[in-house]
């Protein structure tokens, strides 16, 4: 086996902090273009079942525009440009004592100029949203707590990222087989 | 010198099939905003009233009591044009709109049904009750009086994969509120 270079590691190790680095920027560039701090969210629970289930991987848009209220913004523009929250939009949203945002659907929508209020409900949960609430809040705002709307989604790719949740070993197995890969791995002469 | 092994044709095979499965996805996520499926109804809902009175619900609004509405209704849609080999489930929703002097909008769900076929998609109630354990219909304001709603018909489509998509169909007429008078007892 040939002799791995010093020059030759530093080069391979360079290689893959690009890979990692065009990801991380890859997923910042999709933040910044969706005005949204996590555009990607994993589904952890069942309150949504059956349109989403555990696991399921959520991108969501937190563009506000303000369109012409006689127009009704097609599916094509919604995406492309973003639209307010609507009445039966499922949002992410995040409350002041809970670290895991929450993803339900928008039952109650109350909007006026400066401000929008709204209450949420899971389609799988009995009753809405509001004894999660704390004493402070009785209903949503859109600008201090809501994340982001979910545009689209897909299943299953979510598994792996509570699967690293739940079972850190596999955490050490995976960055200790990329590592391996990237020292071992021969460049083609 | 390219070396035939195994390893080599594993790795070629995985990564041509990666490729091939990230564009076959591409491709499914974007055929669906592009050849959408639209529905055109006719007057889906017919509104016989809406009536409120103060109530108390141990799960809304912390149990205290308030003005809660109930509404009546006749349905008649087919919604199963919305389906095709992508479509996972319809969620449809009633959805009562009107104005106050705080919000130009208010909107609240009043009814709910998750569709799980094209055939359970063809809807045809007749007096049918508004939810009202899941969707106490109450006002921001808390008065009812003098106020008038009107009722559409609102839908989202959850695909397979993909993109969401929404739609609605016309509205009611302005159905006022009425409340009800109870015997003291």
């Amino acid at each position: 086996m040939q002799k791995l270079s010093f020059r030759q590691g530093l080069a391979q190790i360079l290689n893959l902090l690009l890979v990692l680095s065009s990801a991380y920027m890859g997923y910042k560039t999709l933040s910044f273009v969706t005005d949204c701090e996590s555009p990607v969210v994993v589904v952890l629970s069942e309150s949504m079942e059956p349109s989403f289930q555990r696991g399921d991987l959520l991108f969501l848009d937190n563009r506000n525009p303000s369109f012409d209220e006689a127009k009704v913004p097609s599916v094509f523009e919604k995406i492309i440009y973003g639209s307010p929250v609507g009445i039966g939009d499922i949002v992410v949203y995040s409350l002041p004592d809970r670290p895991i945002p929450i993803v339900h659907r928008v039952v109650k929508l109350y909007e006026s100029e400066n401000q929008t209020h709204l209450i949420t409900k899971g389609d799988n949960n009995k009753i809405d949203d509001v004894a999660m609430f704390p004493k402070s809040i009785n209903y949503l705002d859109r600008e201090n707590h809501i994340l982001g709307v979910v545009r689209g989604y897909f299943p299953y790719l979510g598994m792996i990222t509570i699967w690293l949740t739940d079972y850190p070993i596999l955490k050490y197995i995976m960055l200790g087989g990329l590592g391996l890969l990237t020292l071992i791995q021969k460049e083609e002469q | 010198m390219i070396v035939d092994t195994f390893t080599n044709r594993g790795s070629t095979f995985f990564s041509k099939l990666s490729t091939v499965l990230f564009f076959l996805c591409a491709v499914i996520t974007f055929q669906g905003v592009i050849q959408r499926r639209e529905v055109e109804l006719d007057t889906p809902v017919y509104v016989h009233y809406a009536k409120y009175r103060s109530a108390r619900f141990y799960h809304a609004f912390r149990n205290v009591r308030q003005q809660y509405a109930q509404v009546k209704f006749n349905m008649d849609a087919d919604l199963s044009e919305l389906w095709d080999w992508n479509t996972k489930h319809v969620v449809v929703y009633l959805v009562a709109s009107y104005s106050t002097e705080k919000h130009e909008k208010n909107q609240v769900v009043v009814w709910d049904k998750i569709l799980s076929s094209p055939e359970e998609s063809k809807m045809f109630m007749k007096d049918t009750l508004s939810n009202i354990q899941a969707h106490p219909f109450n006002e921001y304001s808390n008065q009812f009086e003098g106020k008038n709603a009107t009722y559409t018909l609102h839908w989202t489509v959850s695909p397979k994969m993909g993109f969401l998509s929404w739609g609605a169909g016309p509205g009611s007429y302005e159905i006022p509120f009425h409340k009800i008078i109870t015997q003291p007892k």
